[in-house]
C-alpha cells in the first residue's frame, strides 16, 4: 500500500506537495483550531465590555464583527492572487488548493460583511442597502468571489482550471485597493475611519486578531482537506506506466 | 442590543455550519482512505 501511495505521488504532476508525501498535521493543529475558535467565540463577550457609543448605542458593537470580516474578505482575495502567482511560477497544484481554500473562506467572510453591514446601515442610515461607492465595491468583491466558483465549476482539467482561476484571482485582486480607497476618494455615506476611544480600539484589534487566527487555521485545514481529496481522486485512477505500455506494443 | 445580537447569531451560526461541514467532509474522506491516510487535522 505504501508503494502505491508513492507511485501515486510520483505520477501526480504536482497534485501533492512538491513530490513529497502528504503532510500529517497532528494534535498541535487541532489545538490551534480549538484556541482560535474559543478566542473568536469569546470576542462578542469582550465586545460587550467595550464602552457604549453615544449616538448609535449597542448597535455600534456590530463594528467589532463587521470590520474583521471585511478585512478577511480582502485578505482572502489577496491570498488567492498570491497563490495564483505562485502557481504560475511553480506550476504546482498545491498553490491552486491554497487559492480554492482562501476563496471559500473569503466568500463566506464577504457575505457576512455584507449582511452585518446591512444591519448596521439600517440602524445608522435607516436603509438596508444603498449604492454608494464602498458598498458597491464590496458587492463587486462578492461577485468576483462568486464568479471564481462558477469559473472553476466549468473546467475539468486540473491545470487548466488552476491557470484560469489564477488569472481570474490576479485580475480580481485589483478590486481590493478600490474597496479600500472608495470611502476616501469618492463622496459616500460610508465612514472611511471611525474615531474611537482607546478601549474601543483595543477591543477592535482583539477582534481582528481573533478572527484572523481563526481564518488562518480554517484555511490550513481546508487546504489539507483539498490535498487529501486530490490524493483520493488520483488513487481511484489507474496508474499508467508509459514504459510498460511501449514494451507491450 | 437586538441588532447586535442578530448580527452575532448570524455570524456564529454561519461559521459553525462551515466548520461542521468541514468536519463531516473530512470524516467521509478518511473513511474512504481505509486508515492509510494522514491523521485528521482538526
Amino acid at each position: 500500500m505504501a508503494t502505491d501511495s508513492k507511485n501515486i505521488t510520483e505520477n501526480s504532476r504536482g497534485l501533492t506537495a512538491a513530490g513529497s508525501d502528504i503532510t500529517t498535521p497532528g494534535p498541535a493543529f487541532r489545538g490551534a483550531l480549538s484556541v482560535a475558535a474559543l478566542l473568536a467565540a469569546a470576542l462578542p463577550a469582550i465586545a460587550l465590555l467595550a464602552p457604549t457609543e453615544a449616538t448609535m448605542g449597542d448597535a455600534q458593537r456590530i463594528v467589532y464583527l463587521h470590520v474583521p470580516l471585511a478585512w478577511l474578505a480582502l485578505l482572502g482575495l489577496l491570498t488567492m492572487a498570491g497563490a495564483g502567482l505562485m502557481y504560475f511560477a511553480r506550476r504546482n497544484l498545491a498553490w491552486d488548493q491554497w487559492s480554492q481554500a482562501a476563496a471559500e473562506l473569503g466568500w463566506l467572510c464577504c457575505s457576512l460583511t455584507l449582511v452585518t453591514g446591512s444591519l448596521w446601515a439600517h440602524e445608522a442610515w435607516g436603509t438596508w442597502w444603498t449604492w454608494e461607492p464602498r458598498l458597491t465595491s464590496a458587492f463587486i468583491l462578492w461577485m468576483i468571489y462568486s464568479g471564481y466558483f462558477i469559473l472553476r465549476g466549468q473546467l475539468d482539467d486540473p491545470h487548466r482550471r488552476a491557470r484560469l482561476s489564477a488569472v481570474f484571482a490576479v485580475v480580481g485582486a485589483m478590486d481590493v485597493p478600490l474597496v479600500i480607497v472608495a470611502a476616501h476618494w469618492f463622496r459616500g455615506i460610508h465612514p472611511p475611519t471611525v474615531p474611537m476611544e482607546p478601549a474601543m480600539r483595543a477591543v477592535l484589534w482583539c477582534s481582528v486578531a481573533g478572527f484572523t487566527s481563526l481564518f488562518l487555521v480554517l484555511l490550513s485545514c481546508r487546504r489539507w482537506q483539498l490535498q487529501l481529496q486530490a490524493f483520493l481522486e488520483l488513487r481511484e485512477q489507474p496508474i499508467v506506466q508509459p514504459d510498460l505500455q511501449r514494451t507491450m506494443r | 442590543m437586538t441588532t447586535f445580537a442578530t448580527a452575532y447569531l448570524i455570524v456564529w451560526f454561519t461559521l459553525t455550519a462551515y466548520v461542521l461541514l468541514l468536519v463531516a467532509r473530512q470524516r467521509r474522506m478518511l473513511h474512504l482512505l481505509d486508515g492509510e491516510a494522514p491523521k485528521p487535522c482538526c
